[in-house]
């Protein structure tokens, strides 16, 4: 799971890192990605290209393992042997997901124990979208089906980026992706033409959760020169209007033809443009729940952080039996 | 044999593994680390999976679907051991109940697997690899974690005292067992609790944490029958909220 | 009541995590950090090991277990999972696409190198950027150096390797065989983790037209 806006804030691009690269390594570095050939662990990368990357894979991780939260709230209570077992493994797939890209950040030297610190002190950021509470079970199809929808928007364009680990990672991601969306999907089907109960549960669900799905993929880029050369290193592959375009022109006529109704008057593909038209989101709430003042913000970080206190004693023990032996990057 | 002793045995397996399952899914996104956070959610998964073969027994046998027999009893008409009811507590609690429960199961299906109702004798074998994975899972777990300090070997051996009456009520007898053990079904609860003695006491030895005597020890009867502790009525509505809200309905 | 976080999770609230939960959570000086482990896993019996990840983990016996469902939990079978020390593998550089690694690889590389007692090593390969590491196969050798010119005659390929690594047979823990098939026995029953088991075409079409009706 994962949304854009959040990660490349102009400012943290800083180009002053590229000042005193190697023209010619940089020149070389560039060629490769240009011909489309992938950067693996060992290459030479400019510094900035390793900030960045780290800072992009270490919020997606965060953005999986904290949003198996929201879902996990159903897990005790999922209708049925086919959806508990389904949503067993979904949530789990999150955690597996959060897994793999930790592994890819650490191959760029961080290690995961130190993202892991960064994510429960506050430190660095997750995907805007789980700080929102899942009311009823309509609200983790809601997820399952559309919040992940447009994380495979997200991470499809991801996959084609130019640093070898982390399309690996997303390779195997988005292969899983496919079962929470058909299985998302699913459960929305049974909801929508249901009984006028199960209706109304999942119309609720789409209202509630409507407004944060416009946040997910960030307010509009304006593209600054410091965000061109992320486009050309082929770490940003898609600006937020072109993911949030793509993701409504897939979903909102499965949504309509479902008979559900979204909460948005404008909302309507223009003709001539090809375009989808829609009411602007509310940005000030998207800042205002960014900087923690959301819904679930504090519960979010709060279990996280408690999940860790729990688990100290085991991580305590185990790490015993690993003295002597030193912590390395992850190979590939 | 009679069509009840065979479902009584089938209910009492399913629901064990029903309940063990839908507890252990509670650590899913917040265990102790990330690899074992997804390595225990599968095992929870396949107890899951586990039951509903065994519930499709007991549907082939004319009771009603998997669904609703799991999903619109109360605590009272669940024949699962009181032990898996319990609440998951700490990680090391969790881990203990696996280990103790898994070998028993390993040694009831491996035991089933032989039995003359070819049925549930393919499920067993079918499983058995399943399980095999688990009670490496538990092993490994155990030893390693008992033997890496003081803190952890203390909290286990805490945790292996206040479960292991709980763990032999998982053998208590049904009403049924001469009748089931007459028709070979497999040598019946008591041979399954003399293995397991066995076979525990060699993991435990290696991780360095006692068993006490075991005449001590008054095992906790009654699940069998019906009769529960506090926590299964809020598990089981909890566990239901939603499909009750309408069983009728296709979720 | 109130002294709790009051969350919709059931599963949360029975950690009674305290309503004020401190805003400050201090750094840790000493890291829970485990050492890590690369993991290969082999899909069906005939096809060669492949790299499929890391798993972090205190011991190597514990890697697998987690390697075991971390990465091979879904697909229609497994027959067998490697495990090793991420420190354990030695790694050659890389090179352009077009070059291949051997041609860079003489005898001198054994020069100096600490010789130890004649065993088996792992070789695997890297083919293109962006792919992941094959296993070719194994030599006796009695040192990395060795291993890694011994592999050039042995295992050199037509098209050209990038990479490779060399690790000792014996630092792997191998879970494969027929002692272990059963382990992975019943992954083809895993329908519900599979995209293809959620198909409701039909009901979308039945509910279309009852609309229009
Ligand atoms: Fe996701
Ligand atoms: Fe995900
Ligand atoms: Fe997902």
């Amino acid at each position: 799971m994962y949304g854009g806006g959040q990660v490349f804030e102009s400012s943290s691009v800083n180009n002053e890192l590229l000042k005193d690269e190697d023209p010619q390594k940089l020149a070389e570095f560039e060629a490769r990605i240009e011909r489309g050939e992938k950067i693996e662990p060992n290459d030479w990368m400019p510094k900035l290209y390793r900030k960045q990357l780290i800072r992009m894979i270490e919020q997606h991780g965060h953005s999986e393992i904290i949003g198996a939260l929201p879902e996990g709230t159903w897990i005790t209570r999922a209708p049925g042997f086919k959806r508990k077992l389904a949503l067993m493994a979904k949530v789990q797939d999150e955690v597996g997901h959060a897994q793999l890209l930790y592994g890819a950040a650490e191959t760029l030297g961080k290690s995961r124990e130190q993202m892991i610190e960064d994510l429960i002190t506050g430190k660095s950021k997750y995907s805007n979208i789980f700080n929102y509470p899942t009311f009823t079970w309509a609200d983790s199809c809601f997820i399952s089906w559309l919040v992940d929808a447009g994380a495979i928007v997200n991470q499809l364009a991801n996959a084609r980026g130019s640093y070898g680990p982390y399309c690996r990672a997303l390779d195997r991601i988005c292969a899983e992706e496919s079962f929470h969306l058909k299985y998302g999907h699913h459960c929305v089907i049974h909801l929508a033409t249901g009984t006028p109960k199960q209706r109304e549960m999942m119309q609720e669900a789409v209202d509630r959760w409507w407004p944060p799905m416009m946040h997910f993929f960030g307010p509009s880029d304006k593209m600054s020169t410091h965000t061109q050369i992320l486009t050309k290193w082929k770490v940003k592959m898609a600006t937020n209007d072109e993911c949030r375009q793509q993701f409504l022109d897939m979903y909102v006529p499965k949504i309509w033809e479902l008979g559900l109704t979204i909460p948005d008057e404008n909302l309507k593909k223009n003709s001539e443009t090809g375009e989808w038209e829609f009411t602007e989101p509310d940005w000030e709430e998207f800042k205002r729940v960014i900087n923690g003042d959301g819904p679930c913000n504090k519960e979010r970080l709060a279990v996280r952080r408690t999940a860790e206190e729990r688990g100290a004693w085991v991580r305590r023990a185990l790490t015993a039996k690993t003295k002597g032996e030193e912590y390395v990057a992850p190979l590939a | 044999m009679t069509e009840e002793a065979l479902k009584d045995l089938l209910y009492k397996i399913a629901d064990d593994l029903l309940i063990l399952g839908h507890r252990n899914s509670e650590w899913t996104g917040v265990g102790p680390l990330l690899e074992e956070d997804i390595a225990f959610s599968s095992m929870a998964q396949d107890k899951v999976g586990q039951s509903l073969a065994f519930y499709n027994l007991l549907h082939e046998l004319g009771e009603q679907d998997p669904d609703t027999v799991a999903f619109t009893r109360n605590a009272d008409q669940f024949h699962n051991s009181q032990f898996v009811e319990l609440p998951i507590g700490e990680y090391d609690f969790s881990l203990i109940r696996h280990f103790l429960f898994d070998h028993a199961d390993y040694i009831r299906f491996s035991m089933l697997a032989d039995c003359p109702i070819e049925e549930l004798a393919q499920v067993a074998r079918k499983l058995k690899g399943e399980i095999k994975y688990h009670v490496m899972h538990a092993n490994t777990w155990i030893k390693q974690l008992a033997t890496a300090n003081e803190e952890a070997h203390d909290r286990l051996q805490k945790s292996l005292d206040e479960a292991l009456p709980y763990a032999l009520g998982v053998f208590e007898p049904s009403k049924f067992e001469k009748e089931i053990i007459d028709a070979g079904v497999y040598p019946g609860e008591k041979a399954i609790e003399e293995q397991w003695k066995e076979n525990i006491a060699i993991v435990l030895e290696q991780a360095g944490l006692k068993l006490p005597d075991w005449n001590t020890i008054k095992p906790v009867y009654g699940g069998r029958d019906g009769k529960h502790t506090e926590h299964l009525q809020p598990l089981v509505e909890e566990m239901s909220e939603v499909f009750r809200v309408d069983p009728s309905a296709d979720w | 009541m109130s002294d709790f976080l009051n969350s919709l999770d059931p599963r949360i609230n029975r950690l009674n995590i305290p309503a004020e939960f401190g805003t400050t959570f201090p750094s840790k000086e000493n890291k829970d950090q485990f050492v890590t482990f690369e993991v290969f896993v082999q899909p069906t019996e005939n096809k060669p090991y492949q790299h499929e990840g890391i798993v972090h983990a205190p011991t190597i016996d514990m890697a697998f277990l987690f390697a075991k469902e971390q990465f091979s939990r879904r697909g229609m079978s497994c027959s067998g999972v490697w495990v090793v020390n991420t420190n354990n593998v030695k790694v050659s550089p890389i090179t352009e696409n077009d070059e291949d690694i051997y041609d860079f690889i003489h005898e001198e590389i054994m020069e100096g190198a600490e010789k130890g007692n004649s065993e088996k090593y792992e070789i695997f390969h890297l083919r293109k950027r962006g792919k992941q590491h094959a296993h070719v196969g194994n030599l006796e050798a009695s040192c990395f150096e060795e291993a890694l010119f011994k592999a050039k005659n042995q295992f050199q390929e037509e098209k050209s390797v990038l990479n490779i690594w060399v690790a000792k047979s014996e630092d792997f823990m191998k879970i494969e065989g027929e002692d272990f098939a059963d382990i992975w026995e019943t992954l083809p029953d895993k329908r519900y983790r599979d995209a293809m088991d959620y198909k409701a075409t039909d009901k979308i079409k039945k509910f279309k037209a009852e609309q229009k009706a």
